[in-house]
């Protein structure tokens, strides 16, 4: 009994074992020795790997090489070398990335019984070690300029501290022009003294001071003199958790006066970390081409937050699209060369055209300020008031303009006032007055728009009327050369007769558009005229294809058919019936039909011709005994038409 | 009309004669060839014949043949009454557009035209036939030769006459001619001369083995490629069967009709190759 109890628990233990060794068998590591694609680098990889799935997944040793000595010596080679490991598809432990452009001036030299090549050129590489992804511990990257085969200039250098991907402790950025030095706190805020110094050591240089994250204040030297800048100093409100890049320095200029701006170089410092990104980002898309990767290092500040609610968020909503009208109405409105010139000479077109770029200045200019913000995310980092004191730095305008007139090199003055029911108050909310500039903004520019709307028109107008005449004469040349030519032929009379009415019509539809005066007139006829004559230019080539019609359907309509009695080949008329319909019914309706042409008729009747031949060619094989019943009687060629369907597709 | 009276007096006892010779051929078979030959009374035919040729396939054909031959007789001078009813079938090979062959048979009813015979009125013969007909293009004429050959069985209108077996080797060249038109093609009118030699053998043909030569002409209208009438004339002799110094000779009127249905789907009449492909 025992043996009996025994034996079923053995047999589990033994079917276990096999399943596992099976499973560790199917994850076996393989070994990978050839070329490799990543992204746009092409080398020499070495690698180990798994199959999980059907998916090669990276694990162990990881190398690929390029470097060409052949394409060295010629111009320029480019070479790189990433080597690290992975687990499971994750970059994990140490990793060097190392990117190379160089030339050669094949110089070398003979070291140790090797042939050594010098080169020149720009050595990129990143160091430092990866955890499941992202970068952990001392980060180094480099860019370094090299001239026979020494580093003669470091032309960028960052040196960050990682903790599982969040940067930690000092770090130091610089390129050639400045040098960035900071600190984080373990949640990766900025704190502390940020410096930026000129390498040059002539430039001022600035420390910006962090408190958690928020930046409180920053402080310019230069040789003799400091100062110091407030930043977000006195807040303790609500923040929000931002990276530290161009929105932010936006974000950031919102907060400080336009002296303060100035004097800033602020701008370098994003630069260097824009800079900085770009390196991390190159090492990030390689290491996502091959598994899996996280290794983006973000900066991160604090910002403070002032939420827009419901009913100001629709507020900014509608400034955005009172802006894009008006932006549109008053470039057309600026860049209209009429307007251009008539203001010139033309008083009333001066004002229309100088108030115009008043309300462009004065209200739309700083309304595409808040759209950019809006667009960036960071309406709700800045204070309303702040805001305000931005956009307006001398107060909100006013409805009533002083347009300035200039003619003749006499100046003058006239006053406009916008036609808007938006009202401007300084009692309410800086939302609203926003919303409210933006719609006198887009109001003025609609009024203008309206009073010069005939201008505009006109010389939309004229545009089209030079264009149409244009087409015109070039149809009609295009129709006499066509005809002419035509007309010297051999082509039978019967055909050529037709061509002439095509022509006289062209002459006279011509000679009547010449006759129209009135402005207004002369673009509805010149629209008409083009059309018309575009459709005789078709017409008459359909008709010079009309004798290659009336062969093909002969042909078509032919059968050689054996008779046995004569032993020899005749050709048989099929469906007599309905060829002798076009040949003695349509085709001598189309060809009188240009006798009596009017510019409506034209591209029917053309349509007409086309559509019957080719309606004709497909009867050929289809069942037509009805039809040719109905063909033997009718003699009316639009009856017969219909019965061919030709008139309903023309309709249609 | 008197001429033609004395045709048939003479006829009559022509006939009177042959079947005392008959009688006395059963009796004593024993044929006595004339010192000279001699040419028997000339006779009068009307021939109305209608040809079909259905296409069945690429290559393949029905001839369909149906004959009325009229013979005058004494009642019927000229025109004559109805001597034979002639179905001629064959199914046809084209082979090119200038060779093709038939192979058929023929169900001939004659009728006995001799109005004082006590016999049968109507006998069936039977004949197999098959047909070689080259063409060829000669300028704008066509040119054909036809070699024919029959097995027949044929009998008396006698009560108790047997069948006996022969058969029969013909020839025909024939020439179509375009009268107005460079070929022949539809709306053409086109005369054909024709001369046909029709020799026989057979145990029953001893003295007699040139049957019939036939000379005609005839003047013909191609009114469709599947439709065409001739009419002609026909002069024809040979040796008659039981006694060779006599001949037979005649002339018969003759009326075509020619007629090549096909109703085949238009989407298996491929053009040209109707024939070729």
């Amino acid at each position: 009994m025992i043996r009996l109890t025994i034996n079923p628990l053995l047999f589990f233990v033994v079917c276990c074992c096999i399943g596992i060794t099976n499973s560790l068998n199917a994850q076996e590591v393989k070994n990978y020795n050839g070329p490799l694609q990543i992204g746009k680098y092409n080398g020499k990889a070495k690698y180990t790997y798994k199959i999980v799935d059907n998916d090669t997944v990276l694990d162990g040793d990881f190398l690929v090489v390029r470097s060409n000595l052949q394409e060295l010596l010629q111009k320029q080679d480019y070479s790189f070398q990433f080597k690290g490991s992975f687990v499971e598809g994750t970059a994990n432990g140490p990793w060097k990335f190392q990117f190379g452009e160089f030339n050669s001036e094949s110089q070398s030299e003979i070291i140790d019984y090797q042939y050594r090549v010098l080169v020149s050129g720009i050595q990129k590489s990143a160091s430092g070690k990866i955890n499941m992804g992202k970068p952990n511990g001392k980060w180094t990257i480099l860019e370094e300029q090299i001239e026979n085969s020494e580093i003669v200039n470091t032309l960028f250098k960052s040196v960050i501290s990682f903790d599982n991907g969040v940067p930690q402790q000092n770090f130091s950025i610089n390129n050639e022009d400045y040098t960035l030095i900071g600190r984080f706190l373990r949640d990766g805020l900025a704190h502390d003294e940020w410096s930026l110094f000129p390498v040059n050591g002539i430039d001022q240089s600035e420390s910006w001071f962090f408190r958690d994250g928020l930046l409180m204040s920053i402080r310019v030297d230069d040789d003799n003199d400091h100062k110091t800048i407030q930043a977000y100093n006195d807040y303790n409100g609500k923040t929000q958790t931002i990276n530290l890049n161009e929105s932010y320095i936006k974000a950031l200029e919102i907060q400080l006066s336009q002296e303060n701006i100035e004097i800033l170089q602020y701008k370098s410092l994003p630069r260097l970390l824009t800079q900085n990104a770009n390196r991390y980002q190159e090492i990030d898309a390689i290491l996502s081409s091959l598994g899996k990767s996280e290794f983006l290092p973000e900066f991160k500040v604090k910002v403070p937050y002032y939420p827009l609610n419901t009913i100001e968020r629709n507020s900014v909503d509608s400034i955005v699209s009172f802006y894009q009208k008006a932006k549109i109405l008053s470039e057309t409105i600026l860049h209209n060369s009429q307007l251009n010139l008539l203001k010139l000479s033309d008083s009333t077109t001066a004002y229309q055209y100088n108030s115009v770029l008043a309300l462009k200045n004065q209200f739309l200019k700083p309304i595409k300020n808040v759209v950019d913000f809006d667009s960036l995310g960071i309406v709700e980092f800045a204070a309303r008031e702040q805001l305000q004191k931005h956009l307006f730095p001398n107060g909100f305008p006013s409805k009533n303009l002083t347009i300035e007139i200039a003619i003749d090199s006499t100046t003058g003055y006239k006053a406009y006032e916008i036609p808007t029911s938006a009202f401007i108050d300084v009692s309410k909310s800086t939302i609203e007055n926003l919303v409210a500039i933006s719609k006198a903004g887009l109001d003025g520019v609609m009024a203008i728009a309206d009073e010069v709307k005939e201008t505009l028109a006109q010389e939309k107008r004229q545009n089209e009327l030079v264009y149409l005449e244009e087409q015109i004469i070039m149809e009609n040349d295009s129709l006499i050369k066509f005809s002419d030519s035509l007309l010297v032929t051999d082509m039978p009379v019967l055909y050529k007769k037709p061509v002439q009415h095509i022509k006289s019509f062209a002459n006279r539809t011509l000679n009547d558009y010449s006759k129209v005066k009135s402005a207004q007139n002369r673009l509805v006829q010149a629209r008409k005229t083009v059309t018309c004559l575009a459709g005789l230019n078709q017409l008459v080539r359909t008709v010079e294809k009309m004798p290659k019609y009336k062969d093909t359907l002969k042909d078509t309509y032919t059968d050689r058919i054996w008779n046995p009695f004569m032993a020899t080949l005749m050709d048989e008329d099929i469906k007599r019936r309905i060829t002798t319909a076009y040949n003695k019914i349509l085709e001598p309706y189309f060809l009188n039909e240009t006798s009596a042409l009017d510019c409506d008729k034209v591209s029917t009747l053309n349509d007409q011709i086309n559509s019957t031949y080719l309606q004709i060619l497909e009867l050929r094989d289809q069942e037509t005994k009805k039809l040719e019943r109905k063909l033997k009687k009718e003699k009316d060629p639009l009856a017969i038409l219909q019965m061919l369907n030709v008139q309903n597709t023309v309709k249609q | 009309m008197s001429t033609f009276r004395t045709f048939q007096h003479n006829l009559t006892v022509l006939v009177c004669i042959l079947f005392l010779f008959r009688v006395l051929a059963q009796e004593s078979e024993k044929v006595e060839l004339p010192p000279y030959s001699e040419y028997k009374d000339l006779k009068t035919k009307t021939w109305f014949n209608s040809y079909g040729n259905i296409r069945i396939g690429k290559r393949l054909f029905w001839d369909a043949q149906t004959h009325l031959r009229l013979e005058e007789t004494k009642e019927t001078p000229f025109v004559g009454q109805v001597a034979q009813i002639y179905n001629r079938h064959a199914i046809g090979y084209i082979h090119s557009k200038y060779f093709n062959v038939r192979l058929g048979g023929v169900l001939r009813l004659n009728f006995n035209t001799d109005e004082s015979s006590e016999d049968r009125n109507l006998v069936p013969e039977w004949r197999i036939w098959h047909q070689y007909q080259f063409a060829q293009s000669l300028s704008s004429m066509m040119i054909y030769h036809r070699i024919r050959i029959e097995h027949r069985w044929t009998q008396g209108f006698a009560e108790d006459s047997e069948y006996i077996f022969r058969n029969r080797w013909r020839y025909m060249f024939r020439m179509k001619i375009p009268l107005n038109s460079h070929k022949l093609k539809p709306k053409t009118l086109y005369v054909a001369p024709e001369a046909e030699l029709i020799m026989q053998s057979g145990k029953a043909v001893v003295a007699s083995p040139m049957e019939d030569l036939r000379l005609t002409s005839t003047l013909g209208y191609i009114l469709t490629p599947r439709l065409t009438v001739a009419a002609g004339a026909m002069y024809s002799q040979g040796q008659d069967l039981t006694n060779g110094g006599y001949f037979k000779h005649s002339w018969a009127m003759r009326f075509h009709v020619y007629y090549s249905p096909d109703f085949r789907k238009v989407k298996n009449k491929l053009p040209e190759i109707h024939l070729t492909d």
